[in-house]
């Protein structure tokens, strides 16, 4: 994906050709790799990726093990993290958790990613009477309030990790086909394009080599502010009590459940708040140094 | 651009239609009601008459068609959870806070996240950058909700300096506004940081640094203008969001507005105000959206309309 961004084939001014070539993919990787925040943050993005996966395995115990004598317990030796009102330990309570943000945010995005690009990239490509049709369910679904559909969908649906997906997905796409409209639309009448057509490219070669690799830096940025995004909107239906069901927990669930007893039980709500923070972190950094890495003019670094 | 506007406009009541038509069809089709057996059990001419003053008698055709005459006549009904004020009342009495609160915060948070945003970007690595952006980085990762929490915490709870909540005087919108205002502007900082140094690294910037352009001229006169696109075609819509209101603030400061309704109403499953509401939000995003695209024509004079 990334080996499309920079521009590997553009006749090399006198210093670059000091520099050892490498492949397009090459370059990004070792920018990427001199840059620590990034470095760290993919370690972070991986590492939650794989608790997410062994959460059976990493969890001491289970996330619904109520031990009603423990409740209500500081960190300590038995419970790391400490527990809940209700006796649960937090740090499995945390480790499931991952679990279902995680789930949640890939699968929004990804159904998102899958039906919005291609989209928009039609919507601004195109002219006449498919531009037409495209902008039309483009403004409907703008239109439609995007909290408020995804509500009224999980009231008539009911609660449940499938139907909160599927709520998210149908209002986050319609982001992503609009900037890749806004991006075709940018990129359509540039010289290159021009000329890449006076040269009798077809629409397959312009659109795969130029407008989908300069469309590139928007979407990455997008795709991963949007994966903190759907988390932060599962916390947001979590604390107006339509996330996911009891007892299966999420940092937004337990987030807003400790909102109440805050100024007793800081536990409660700091861990999960610091998954959260630690996460979408990782993914911002993550963002900065991609962009940075793409950028084909950024070749001082 | 006249005729532009017309066609997008004409458009716009096609979309308004099919909306209508798919929050109805959604609607009747979804189980459950307001007036369910279980929910209310009432005699059969008791029934009768409730179903009638709500307009939920007849085939879905028919309901529709009473429904739009009458909205077109500007009578959206009643609403089943304030059955003594129609729709269009309701939502007139309650997004005045609302439209307060979002104005106030779009007039400071906007100018205020931009020109952070640049400052940042032009010392970039700077203690300057640093705080800007770590502060950015901050407010962008604490939810909203929790931000709000906290600020009832230390400055009501703690320091007893201004009202947990509530709606009135002035004290009470300091709170409000500053978690309000935090979303945005800290969003908007990190992007235009982001765009501001990729502009920097731009051919025209070298070229207006080469010919001797004083540097300090160099965004306002050069870098701002390209700017404007992706902060218009990405902010511009936030800004209809932002006036109709969030819940959480609303509901943690217990601001009597807009809001909460959006909600409650499609929580109460209360039908007229989220039909209203649905339309109403259309609208204003319609109109925002096009406006969004003239603008994008007026500044950027390769798009074509």
């Amino acid at each position: 994906m990334a080996s499309t961004a920079s521009a590997s084939n553009a006749p090399t001014p006198s210093v670059l050709s000091l520099v050892k070539p490498t492949s397009t993919f090459g370059a990004v990787w070792r920018r990427l790799k001199h840059n620590k925040p990034a470095a760290v943050s993919a370690i972070i993005v991986i590492l939650l990726m794989l608790v997410a996966m062994f959460a059976p395995v990493l969890a001491p115990y289970g996330y619904d093990q109520s031990i009603i004598q423990d409740a209500g317990q500081f960190p300590n030796a038995k419970h790391l993290l400490g527990t809940d009102l209700l006796g649960r330990d937090l740090l499995s309570r945390l480790i499931y958790a991952t679990r279902s943000s995680i789930l949640v945010a890939f699968a929004v995005q990804l159904s998102a990613l899958l039906v919005g690009v291609p989209f928009g990239f039609l919507a601004g490509l195109k002219r006449g009477l498919i531009e037409n049709a495209l902008n039309m369910v483009v403004m409907i679904f703008t239109a439609l309030p995007g909290f408020l559909f995804s509500l009224f969908l999980l009231t008539a649906f009911g609660a449940g990790i499938s139907q909160l997906i599927f709520a998210l997905a149908v209002t986050t796409w319609i982001g992503y086909a609009r900037i890749m409209r806004a991006e075709v639309l940018r990129l359509r009448n540039r010289d290159f394009v021009i000329a890449s057509q006076a040269l009798g490219a077809d629409l397959w070669h312009i659109s795969v080599r130029h407008l989908l690799p300069n469309a590139l830096t928007a979407l990455i940025i997008a795709i991963a502010l949007g994966i903190p995004g759907t988390i932060y909107a599962e916390a947001g239906l979590s604390f107006l009590g339509l996330g996911i069901r009891d007892p299966i927990p999420s940092w937004g669930k337990m987030i807003s459940d400790g909102i109440p007893t805050l100024r007793l039980f800081w536990h409660l709500i700091v861990f999960p708040l610091l998954s959260l923070s630690i996460t979408t972190l990782s993914f911002m950094f993550l963002a900065d140094a991609l962009r940075d890495a793409l950028d084909p003019s950024n070749i001082r670094r | 651009m006249l005729a532009y506007t017309i066609r997008r406009l004409l458009s716009l009541g096609f979309v308004l239609f099919i909306i209508s038509v798919l929050t109805f069809i959604i609607m009747y089709s979804v189980p459950g009601g307001p007036f369910e057996e279980r929910q209310m059990p009432l005699q059969g001419a008791q029934r009768e008459n409730i179903l009638r003053k709500y307009g939920m008698t007849g085939s879905i055709f028919e309901r529709y068609i009473a429904y739009v005459s009458n909205a077109l006549q500007g009578d959206f009904g009643y609403s089943f959870f304030s059955p003594t004020e129609r729709v269009q009342d309701l939502i007139a009495r309650v997004w005045g806070p609302t439209i307060i609160l979002g104005l106030i915060t779009i007039v400071i948070s906007f100018p205020l996240g931009v020109w952070l945003g640049i400052q940042a970007a032009k010392r970039k690595g700077s203690i300057i950058d640093i705080v800007i952006n770590t502060f950015a980085t901050a407010m962008t990762v604490i939810p909203g909700f929790v931000i709000a929490v906290a600020l009832i915490i230390v400055f009501s709870a703690r320091m007893r300096l201004l009202p947990s909540g509530g709606w009135g005087g002035p004290e009470h919108l300091v709170l409000p506004v500053i978690a309000y205002c935090l979303g945005p502007m800290s969003t908007l900082i990190r992007y235009i940081r982001g765009l501001t140094l990729d502009e920097l690294g731009m051919d025209y910037v070298r070229t207006a640094r080469a010919k001797g352009l004083v540097e300090r001229l160099i965004i306002p006169k050069h870098v701002f203008k390209n700017l404007m696109i992706p902060l218009i075609t990405v902010f511009g819509p936030t800004i209809p969001l932002i006036l109709t209101g969030s819940v959480f603030i609303e509901t943690t400061f217990r601001i009597p507005g807009l809001g909460q309704y959006l909600v409650s109403s499609s929580v109460n499953r209360d039908y007229p105000m989220v039909m209203a509401l649905t339309l109403i939000t259309a609208v204003i995003w319609g109109i925002t959206l096009l406006v969004t695209d003239l603008l994008y024509a007026r500044l950027d004079p390769r798009v074509e309309l």
